[in-house]
Parts: structure tokens; C-alpha cells; sequence
């Protein structure tokens, strides 16, 4: 009897151990994706306070393409009001277009290329769009680690139990993966 | 059953990156191209090591064949993240990645440099010093020239770090050295003791006597490993990283 009760006991007690460190690195893990998703975030708010800069060095050469700017303006304010993630990757995404586009329209003015103001911006930019390409990957491996250990057992018996859920990737609209390319200086 | 299996390609998509590592790095210039000469090799690594010992950054110059596939970008950031260039906790490491087949070429700025070496800088770098001596086919001269500018660069803007942390830093890395200096004068003032006790109490020097030999367990065999800072010796890097800063070209 008194056998099987320390048996029972030291059974339990695995079992209480095993639930303690599996919850800490949910928890954990969760939280660095939390963290990953803020640097993905401070990059986006560095594109968004030079994009208007951009656009004022450019407004003056560029002045039919008022839609472009309309957009890229509209966009912004979308992504200002955003509350959850997917509101504003809706946004953001909105933005990439947009400054794509815009992209493609300053190849029209060659006279925007001698600029030097406008070369120091681009890099600027160009910088940045590697810099948000580089956060969202780290953001995915972070939910990538997360994701799987949410999905192998046992952990996944107990996740569900804890009340974690799967977090979503950064999927990317198609052809914006990579950093839009300026063509300057060729 | 299928959506597991489609959530495994998933992943798998992202590991299947074109990105192969070159190898592990050798000194500051690693050259898998065999572009440069013995000497111009070396003349480098002194200078990076020269500029790691005054500032402690790690500037890692490295030549490749080509990117398989990969775009310079990814390239240069997962090599830097493979590497760890930069001390840890600083991150001040620079990556010169340079792509002879691809005619491409990047500088990677670690985190902590983003403020001294922002990305028009590191675009000008590229623009005006590497370019043109890489269309001449003058690697050596190109990146002797960027080495000049950014050392320029990182000594007028050289970090002088507050007392308190300097001190905690000298700390840091002078801890072995302190604790033998440590174990030495708490060994000595124990004989010393024990002289004196001897004079004048045979029991207490008995009782004490024996505790003689834990003042040699602490004979710490020091670790000659010393990493940064000694010669020319080349430790590996830090683990610094880098978030993507910087900028690249084609020549």
C-alpha cells in the first residue's frame, strides 16, 4: 500500500514537472513571437516615415501622378487606424503595392535618378524593405518553432488544454517576398 | 492528415532556402574565391584585426564564387547570422559579402552600427569606392578603400562608453586574471597565518595545518584560450547580428 502511494506520488509529480516546463515554453515561445512581430513592426513604421519624404522630393518633378500619391497617402492612414495583426498586414500590404507602383513611375523621369537627395532616399527605403524581409523571416522561424511544438504530441494534448493556439505565417502577397529594387545607378 | 502534410511543405519551403553555407570562417578575410594574393590577404587581416583590437569591431570581408540561386540580400544575412559577426550583446559586426559570378555585392550592417554606418553611407561606400575599382577588376584596391572609409567612419563616431560600464566591462574580460590574483593573495595570507599561528599555538596550528591542501585544489589550470585581443590570433566571432541594414550593388 504504501509502495503503490509513493509510486502514485512520484507518477503525479513527473506529470506536474512535465506540465510546468511544457506551459513555461509555450509561454516562452509564444512571447518571443510577440517580440519578433514588434522589430517587424518598428521596420514598418521607419517605411512609413520616409515614404513621405520620398514623396515631397518628388511631388515637384512628378506632378500628374497625383493617384499614386493619393494611394500611398490612403494607405497610411489605413495602416495608422489598424488594431490586429491582420488589419494591418491588410494595410501594409496596400503600402507595398502603392510604393511599387510608384517605383515603376520614377523609372519615367530619369531626371529623378541624378538627384541626390532622391539616391540618399532610395537607399534609404531600399534598406528598409530588406530590413522588414529580414524581421518577417525571423518572425516565421519564430512561429515556425512554436507551431510545430504546438503540433507534435504530447505537447499538443496539453497546448490545447493550457488554451494556446497556433499562430499564423507572414505570407506575403505574391511578388512582394523580395525588397522592391531601385535601378539607379546603371 | 493532408493539411498536416501540407503544413509540413510549408515549413519545408522555408528551410529550402538556395542559401549554402561557404564554410566556417578563417580570420576576418575569407576569401573561398581565391581572388586575392597571399600578401594582400594578409595586409587586411591586419588592418581588421588592427581595427577589431582599437574599436572591437568586427569587420569580416568575404569573397565568394557565386550565390547558388540565392539573392545577395538573404545571402549576406543568413551568413552573418551562421557566423555571428560582431560581439554578442553589441552586434556591432560588418559584413563585406562580395559575389564574383554574380557580380554582386553587399555590405551588411550588424544592429548596433546602424547609427554610424546607415544605409546611404554604406550605399555611397558601394557606389563610389567599390564599383568602380571592381569594374577595373581591383578587388584588393576596392575593399582597401571601403576599409578606409568606415574605419573613418567608426573612429570619429567611436563609442566611449560610460565609466561604470567600462568598468564593468574591464571586469568582464579580466575576470580570470582576477581571480588568480585572488586565489593567490587569499593562499598566501593563509601561510602567512599559519607562519604565525605556528609561533605561537601548537594545537591551532595542527587544526589548520590540515586544511593546507584546499589552498592547492584551487591551482585553476587558466584557459589560454583568449579569443579576441591577442595578436593576430583569430578566435571566430562574437554572435553578433545583423537585422537586414546596409546595402548592395552590382558592378
Amino acid at each position: 500500500m504504501n509502495k503503490f502511494f509513493l509510486w502514485l506520488l512520484g507518477t503525479v509529480g513527473v506529470c506536474v514537472a512535465y506540465g510546468w516546463f511544457t506551459y513555461n515554453g509555450l509561454v516562452k515561445s509564444n512571447e518571443s513571437i510577440n517580440n519578433q512581430w514588434a522589430q517587424v513592426e518598428t521596420q514598418y513604421q521607419r517605411r512609413f516615415d520616409l515614404i513621405p519624404n520620398l514623396v515631397e522630393s518628388v511631388k515637384g518633378v512628378m506632378k500628374q501622378e497625383t493617384k499614386i500619391f493619393d494611394e500611398l497617402a490612403q494607405a497610411r492612414t489605413r495602416y495608422a487606424g489598424a488594431q490586429t495583426i491582420d488589419q494591418k498586414t491588410a494595410a501594409t500590404n496596400q503600402v507595398e503595392g502603392a510604393f511599387g507602383r510608384l517605383l515603376a513611375i520614377m523609372e519615367n523621369y530619369p531626371q529623378l535618378k541624378s538627384s541626390e537627395n532622391v539616391q540618399t532616399l532610395m537607399a534609404q527605403l531600399e534598406g528598409t524593405e530588406n530590413r522588414i524581409s529580414v524581421e518577417r523571416r525571423r518572425y516565421n522561424d519564430e512561429v515556425k518553432v512554436y507551431d510545430i511544438k504546438l503540433k507534435t504530441v504530447p505537447t499538443k494534448w496539453l497546448a490545447r488544454w493550457f488554451g494556446f493556439s497556433e499562430r499564423p505565417y507572414f505570407e506575403a502577397v505574391k511578388g512582394s517576398e523580395q525588397a522592391p529594387r531601385v535601378n539607379f545607378a546603371d | 492528415m493532408f493539411k498536416f502534410l501540407s503544413c509540413l511543405l510549408f515549413i519545408f519551403s522555408f528551410t529550402l532556402d538556395a542559401y549554402h553555407s561557404p564554410g566556417k570562417p578563417t580570420g576576418f578575410v575569407n576569401d573561398f574565391a581565391a581572388i586575392l594574393t597571399e600578401q594582400q590577404r594578409e595586409a587586411l587581416a591586419t588592418k581588421l584585426a588592427q581595427l577589431e583590437r582599437e574599436t572591437g569591431v568586427e569587420f569580416a570581408v568575404v569573397l565568394i564564387e557565386n550565390l547558388g540561386g540565392d539573392t545577395i540580400e538573404k545571402f549576406a544575412v543568413k551568413l552573418f547570422e551562421e557566423w555571428g559577426i560582431g560581439k554578442k550583446g553589441h552586434d556591432n559586426g560588418l559584413l563585406l559579402l562580395i559575389a564574383l559570378a554574380d557580380r554582386k555585392m553587399r555590405f551588411e550592417v550588424g544592429y548596433g552600427l546602424e547609427g554610424v554606418v546607415p544605409d546611404a553611407i554604406a550605399y555611397r561606400i558601394i557606389n563610389e569606392k567599390l564599383k568602380p575599382a571592381f569594374k577595373q577588376h581591383d578587388f584588393y584596391g576596392g575593399i582597401a578603400e571601403a576599409f578606409q572609409e568606415v574605419e573613418l567612419l567608426l573612429k570619429s563616431e567611436a563609442e566611449t562608453p560610460s565609466s561604470a560600464a567600462s568598468a564593468l566591462s574591464w571586469l568582464m574580460k579580466n575576470w580570470a586574471i582576477l581571480l588568480v590574483v585572488f586565489l593567490i593573495v587569499v593562499n598566501l595570507l593563509f601561510f602567512i597565518i599559519l607562519a604565525i599561528v605556528k609561533r605561537t599555538s601548537k594545537v591551532w596550528y595542527e587544526r589548520l595545518r590540515c586544511y593546507r591542501y584546499y589552498f592547492f585544489l584551487f591551482n585553476v589550470k587558466r584557459g589560454t584560450k583568449d579569443g579576441s585581443g591577442s595578436g593576430n590570433g583569430f578566435g571566430g566571432f562574437g554572435g553578433g547580428k545583423s537585422g537586414g541594414g546596409g546595402s548592395s550593388g552590382g558592378w
